[in-house]
């Protein structure tokens, strides 16, 4: 859907060092691999939680570490994070829909413990997407030139953190040629930003 | 006849639980003889209908015949042993007579756990004594522990009985400034509590109005990998000093088993501070109202929340969402869910009773230490000193 409009024209330079199937924008059908969509809504009720923990089947409970419950199910695989005020975070799935889908079936388990349970405001707060270059990358390189949306500290962590300009998306570029984008509430900003990485990093390869 | 084995733990319990109430029944204007025979006659009746005890010499005259009824009255769950008919093992006299306390982890699958190793218990297992092990007496009992938890229970679910109470609520005095110290052991007590599935849930928790300490437990694992028990720890011990007088009987039976176990205390994992960790998942079952009231939080919507949340929703439907907010009728789908609640049947139940020692997790990957336990598997009762197992989820 939204992916083909995003890619323009797809045409493969000759000219470029790199190899054919890595042009400097990314082909048609070229897109990241979503990995992870978190999600939040609101059941619109207070709840006990220690009678949710009590009663839900795979329910964990620590209060001391987290005031919340988390359930898990596996179809979608996800978990859930459930607050005393009734709002929810869903995370793990690995579509927007199937966020959506995971986020009622968990809501579905609070209603069938009695809870006058409702499905408001239901939002995707995040989408993590990943794909692999398969080319290492110079992130020393990527991180002087590109200083200004650039954070690469290797003893800290080994990935370069890229922060688009125009955007909040966040993506990690490791010197293996993978990249995580992150911190996107749309599936096009996933493919926008990683149609903007994709040149960057095709530059900045550290092989031949 | 590895069936004897078990049937024999079992009856040792019964004979000891009874020959150490008998000075509190007699004495001191308690129940009497009279009611201690009956007692016991009725709780060896219901472990045979249960069909775990075999072999039992008429001890109560004129007691009700006992019936090796089939398998099951709808009334006994998970917590009575349905057949301990069958064991693996022949029981040789090690295994029914350990001099040594307590060894002999078993490394047990959890799931689809073999017949084989699992028997542990006669050997030289804690159980309530777990310190007390040390002499090694205790063998017969040992075993024994979870049966007469295990056995109240029925009742409970049945009737409520006096007895059932009084198990629970188990040690008395002197244990006080024990556990007051060192917390929360989770001795005992609560591993039976329970049903498997949410069958029982209302019963239990209705049974237990005395500020909720006893909660049952509800393991709520109803997958595939059911058997392994998110068993919580018991605080037991905890509640010692809030018997009545009036249920001293059992609780001395419990007492004993207290004051031996507390010399080396039993902790399910890190103690836990007094306050938030009676919350968390291992230890919520022991919880007690006194510290939680927030939790008790009654369910209904506050009303000002819900008018605020209205106005959105019902702008964003204007924009053409799809059944956004409100419609949550799922009634329609969810098998997974409710294919869960199916499985429970009363003679292929699966499960596992337990007291844990740790439970991790890595990714989909759990893997639990278990420690005195009761198995029931493919109608055959198994009791454990220690299991391991791992299982994803």
């Amino acid at each position: 859907m939204a992916a083909d409009t995003v890619f323009g024209s797809s045409h493969v330079l000759d000219s470029s060092s790199s190899t054919s199937s890595h042009p400097l924008s990314p082909g048609a059908g070229v897109v990241p691999a979503i990995e992870n969509v978190v999600s939040t809504v609101n059941l619109g009720c207070t709840l006990d939680l220690k009678a949710i923990a009590l009663h839900a089947p795979n329910a964990e409970y620590n209060p001391k570490r987290l005031a919340a419950v988390m359930i898990r199910i596996k179809e979608p695989k996800t978990t859930a994070l459930i607050f005393s005020s009734g709002k929810m975070v869903c995370t793990g799935a690995k579509s927007e829909q199937q966020s959506r889908l995971a986020a009622r079936k968990h809501a579905r388990i609070i209603q069938k413990l009695g809870f006058d349970v409702k499905f408001n405001g239901f939002k995707i707060q995040n989408i993590v997407a990943a794909y692999d270059f398969t080319f290492p990358i110079n992130l020393i390189r990527l991180a002087n030139s590109h200083f200004k949306f650039s954070v690469y500290e290797p003893e800290l962590f080994p990935g370069l953190i890229y922060r688009m300009k125009q955007s909040k998306i966040m993506v990690q570029v490791f010197s293996s040629g993978k990249i995580a984008i992150a911190g996107a509430q749309k599936r096009d900003e996933i493919l926008k930003a990683f149609e903007n990485i994709y040149p960057i990093l095709m530059s900045f390869r550290a092989d031949k | 006849m590895a069936s004897s084995t078990t049937s024999t733990v079992y009856i040792h319990v019964i004979e000891d639980v009874i020959s150490k109430v008998r000075d509190e029944f007699i004495n001191n204007g308690g129940p009497g003889e009279t009611v201690l025979n009956e007692l016991q006659g009725i709780w060896e009746m219901k472990m045979m209908q249960a069909g775990v005890i075999s072999g039992l010499t008429e001890r109560s005259s004129g007691q009700k015949q006992p019936t090796l009824g089939g398998p099951i009255t709808p009334v006994h769950d998970l917590n009575v042993p349905y057949e301990g008919n069958e064991e693996y093992e022949t029981p040789t006299a090690d295994m029914l007579f350990p001099p040594t306390p307590l060894q002999t982890p078993v490394p047990t699958p959890l799931a689809g756990a073999a017949d084989g190793s699992m028997y542990n218990i006669p050997t030289g297992s804690s159980d309530y004594p777990t310190p007390v092990n040390d002499s090694g007496g205790n063998t017969d009992v040992k075993g024994g522990r979870p049966s007469p938890y295990m056995q109240s229970p029925s009742p409970w679910s049945n009737q409520r009985t006096p007895l059932s109470v009084d198990v629970n609520v188990a040690y008395v005095e002197g244990r006080d400034e024990v556990d007051r110290g060192t917390s929360h052991q989770p001795l005992t007590q609560d591993f039976f509590m329970m049903s498997s599935g949410k069958r029982k849930r209302e019963d239990f928790a209705k049974q237990y109005p005395n500020g909720g300490y006893n909660i049952p437990q509800q393991d709520g694992a109803g997958d595939s990998t059911s058997e392994v028990a998110k068993a919580e720890g018991s605080n037991g011990s905890y509640f010692l000093g809030r018997c009545d007088s009036a249920t001293t009987a059992k609780s001395k039976i419990l007492a004993h088993l207290a004051r031996s176990s507390s010399k080396i205390p039993q902790l399910d994992g890190p103690i836990p501070d007094p306050y938030d960790d009676m919350l968390s998942t291992p230890n919520i079952y022991n919880y007690q109202g006194v510290v939680n009231e927030d939790y008790n939080v009654v369910n209904t919507p506050a009303p000002n929340d819900l008018q605020a949340a209205t106005p959105a929703p019902v702008a964003q439907n204007d924009i053409g969402h799809d059944d956004d907010d409100e419609p949550l009728n799922e009634d329609d789908d969810d098998d997974d869910l409710d294919d869960v609640d199916q499985g429970e049947e009363l003679n292929t139940q699966h499960l596992v009773l337990a007291q844990f020692d740790k439970v991790t997790r890595t990714k989909s990957r759990w893997k639990c230490t278990l420690k005195d336990g009761i198995m029931h598997i493919s109608n055959k009762d198994i009791l454990f000193n220690k299991a391991m197992g791992d299982f994803n989820f």
